[in-house]
């Protein structure tokens, strides 16, 4: 059974959800799946779709870039950390020090998207920085 | 004049005949027997025109299209292919990151979250090792996908 086959199903629910930029291509053993989603939930419909067929998500053979991307500044996020507190960083790593906190559920705003990984954002009370993009959802 | 009549008659007879002989197939009939060739490849279609078949779309590869005109060709009644098909630009290949430090770094920064759960580089093959939840386990193949690093081990366990 090829890896098109295999996951099927991620393959249609990239094409359904609306991606841009969408590519399929199997290449050494690998079938990538990438493209562009709009927002979050985009991008969940096809990381769900792996979890139907791979319920531990520990896969090689699939490899699923879509990223939430072209985000307008000033886009309202939600904070989705599991309990804690979302760090908001002067520079985007976890070295740099910690210039305000956003709690769980909290709305902020988008400054830019500055990598896949560490968005700029902006809290109602006006703490700026860096903040680690995997807890925001847009 | 009565001779006359029965030879027109015949003459009028034998031509009637001689067409019916001649069994032609419609090019109606032909294109449907030509589209059912060409089922396999999708986003082609071909058209019979007085027995030449034209066939357009864009195929995946030029073999397929090879194949898909010599198969139109054993079609009876198809006396020439008219070839209108393209083929389908190569896609670009996968650009796929090689474990540096940099890379190396990146997961570690989204392992922080996630304790139980280690990455290493064993002679240039990410392997990850470690038991996590299966939300955890999501969350660091949302992040190592990211970075396209190709193929790479991954030995966590789901609890």
């Amino acid at each position: 059974m090829s890896l098109q086959d295999k996951y099927a199903s991620v393959v249609s629910a990239a094409q359904s959800a609306g991606l841009s930029d969408l590519s399929v291509q199997e290449q050494d053993g690998v079938l990538y799946v990438t493209g562009k989603a709009t927002n979050s939930a985009a991008k969940d419909s096809v990381w769900n779709a792996l979890g139907a067929i791979d319920p531990s998500y520990t896969a090689t053979d699939i490899n699923v870039d879509v990223q939430v991307s072209g985000l307008q500044a000033g886009a309202t996020l939600t904070v989705a950390t599991d309990e804690s507190n979302l760090n908001i960083r002067q520079e985007p790593s976890t070295d740099a020090s910690v210039v305000g906190k956003a709690a769980k559920g909290e709305t902020v705003t988008l400054v830019e998207q500055s990598s896949d990984d560490w968005w700029k954002i902006k809290t109602a009370d006006g703490e700026e920085g860096y903040a680690y993009a995997r807890y925001l959802k847009a | 004049m009565r001779k006359t009549f029965k030879i027109a008659a015949l003459a009028l007879m034998v031509s009637m005949t001689a067409v019916s002989c001649k069994k032609k197939v419609s090019d109606a009939d032909l294109t449907s027997q030509a589209t059912t060739v060409i089922t396999s490849y999708p986003g082609t279609s071909v058209e019979v025109k007085e027995g030449q078949a034209h066939l357009s779309g864009v195929f995946a590869t030029e073999a397929d299209k090879q194949a898909a005109i010599a198969a139109l060709k054993k079609v009876e009644g198809v006396k020439d292919v008219h070839d209108m098909a393209t083929v389908a630009p190569m896609a670009a290949p996968v650009e796929v990151n090689k474990v540096d430090a940099m890379v190396l770094e990146k997961v570690n920064t989204a392992l922080k979250d996630i304790p139980g759960v280690k990455a290493e580089d064993m002679g240039g093959m990410l392997t990850l090792t470690g038991t996590t939840t299966a939300a955890n386990a999501r969350k660091v193949k949302e992040s190592v996908d990211a970075l396209k690093i190709g193929k790479y081990d991954n030995k966590i366990t789901v609890k």
